[in-house]
């Protein structure tokens, strides 16, 4: 879901610390920008994809259920909202004018830094973390979490394709928990790997 | 080139740089101790190989020999380890790391970092090391396993044998004198297998000390000065090669090397050494009948 994608593209090749700075001010500015700028924040960030040559479609489309987090507040606007608001001359409905908006602002609030995490290497937002000072446990547990998903996604499709060979109709309990098995095993051996290569994370 | 390397003589009269003093370990809600009450000492230069059947304790003993059992482990440890007359349970881990490195089993567990080059860099960074600096480590350390074209690569995309390379790399890099490594080539071909082992023995010889376990025997056999063999936690012997050719090796479950097997088929009598003569002589017997 957040895995990185080696690219030269002006977005990966900016400096992390600024990519940061600036994903933090554009965040910012959209939450506190009045809700009619949403198209607006939402077509820069159609524009960011477009600069870092990442296919906005492809990515939505390969996390759908991520959808789900800017669909239902939006909806939800939608049926509980009542009365009528203008719209360029027309006149339509306030909870189908508004979330609109919403989901507008939602998907740009959700889509950016999922561009970040796609653009970044884990390694490069931990030094970020650390340059803005963030405690090393903190940047570290960051970068790390980012360089799992893609463990974690490949050992979903192994358990899948095992459990599937044997007769196993899809089931999402009966893939979360070998999987989390998998995922604590481990990160205890990596935790004792890291300690072995000298890891403290209260040094500076 | 890395049998004969293989054939090598174990150091003598190397300077002790690790020593076990009556350890134990005990899992904490189990009874029967993990490991018990072993003590050993290893030498500069040496391959010692520890052998033992699954669930012996060959892994707790190496996870005692660099104190992460039981500071990263728990569980009670009786016993003292000292790494160069130091005990280690007195010494933090930034400074054990700078002495002895550890390779797991399964090298996917360790490897975390997007590159090889970073992965290797990790434990530098860790003692604060310079960047640049760390990285040039890396890059040589990366260049004496023969990875240097997969340096800027992601280690998930490499093979087995080379994530084991990788793995080898990071305790190049950090320069520790003392190398553990547990099963190092349960994963890999036979041909990996020799790569990795060719490898610990050149790092042997440039005196740093290799601390393995291994269930092939026959590997044993070939490469390590000296065999430790552990049965229920304790230590049942340690010598030469020859002990490999031992019944209590079979006793214990675990396998004989195929070249003893063959000599026991053929009534050959004698050390390792001695069998591999009398059966180069019988293949040259047999070579210069049949051209007869």
């Amino acid at each position: 879901m957040l895995e990185y994608k080696n690219g030269k593209s002006a977005v990966h090749s900016l400096d992390v610390r600024l990519k940061l700075a600036l994903l933090a001010a554009f965040m910012l500015a959209q939450i506190f920008a009045p809700l009619s700028l949403a198209p607006a924040f939402m077509a820069a960030t159609l524009g960011l994809y477009l600069l870092a040559r990442v296919d906005f479609v492809e990515v939505v489309r390969s996390r759908k259920a991520l959808l789900l987090l800017p669909l239902i507040p939006s909806l939800i606007r939608v049926f509980f909202e009542t009365g009528w608001t203008d719209f360029l001359g027309i006149a339509v409905p306030l909870g189908i004018h508004n979330g609109a908006l919403n989901f507008l602002f939602l998907c740009s609030l959700l889509y950016t830094p999922l561009l970040f995490a796609l653009t970044t290497a884990p390694s490069q937002i931990s030094a970020a973390l650390r340059f803005y000072r963030m405690p090393k446990r903190w940047a570290f547990i960051f970068s790390v979490a980012f360089v799992s998903v893609n463990y974690i996604k490949r050992k979903a499709e192994r358990t899948l394709a095992a459990q599937r060979a044997r007769g196993c109709k899809s089931n999402a309990l009966a893939l979360m928990l070998p999987v989390l098995h998998s995922c604590f095993l481990r990160a205890k051996t990596m935790s004792l790997s890291m300690a072995a290569r000298g890891f403290d994370a209260d040094a500076e | 080139m890395a049998k004969k390397a293989g054939l090598r003589k174990c150091p003598a009269h190397g300077n002790e740089v690790l020593r076990l003093e009556n350890v134990s370990f005990t899992y904490p809600g189990r009874k029967e101790k993990a490991v018990d009450g072993i003590s050993l000492s290893f030498r500069e230069g040496e391959i010692a190989g520890i052998i033992g059947p699954v669930g012996s304790g060959k892994t707790t003993l190496l996870y005692c020999c660099n104190s992460l059992a039981p500071k990263e482990i728990r569980g009670k440890m009786e016993g003292r380890v000292l790494l160069r007359g130091k005990d280690i349970a007195k010494m933090k881990f930034p400074e054990i790391s700078r002495e002895c490195s550890m390779v797991f089993q399964d090298p996917n567990d360790q490897i975390f970092n997007l590159t090889v080059e970073e992965e290797v860099a990790f434990g530098l960074l860790n003692r604060g090391v310079p960047r640049e600096q760390a990285l040039d480590a890396a890059q040589r350390a990366v260049a004496r396993v023969g990875l240097s074209e997969r340096l800027h690569d992601d280690p998930s995309d490499l093979s087995s044998g080379q994530k084991q390379k990788v793995a080898i790399a990071c305790a190049l890099a950090a320069d520790s004198k003392i190398i553990l490594l547990d099963e190092p080539v349960s994963s890999l071909d036979w041909r990996s297998c020799q790569e990795v082992y060719a490898i610990l023995v050149a790092l042997a010889k440039e005196g740093r000390t290799i601390i393995l376990t291994e269930q092939d025997t026959g590997l044993l056999a070939e490469y390590a000065c000296r065999i430790i063999v552990i049965g229920k936690g304790r230590l049942v012997a340690q010598g030469g090669r020859d002990l490999l050719l031992d019944k209590r090796i079979e006793a214990l479950g675990l396998r004989v090397p195929s070249i003893a097997r063959l000599a026991r088929e053929l009534g050959i009598k004698g050390g390792f050494d001695e069998i591999k003569e009398k059966l180069a002589r019988l293949a040259g017997k047999r070579k210069g009948r049949r051209h007869a």
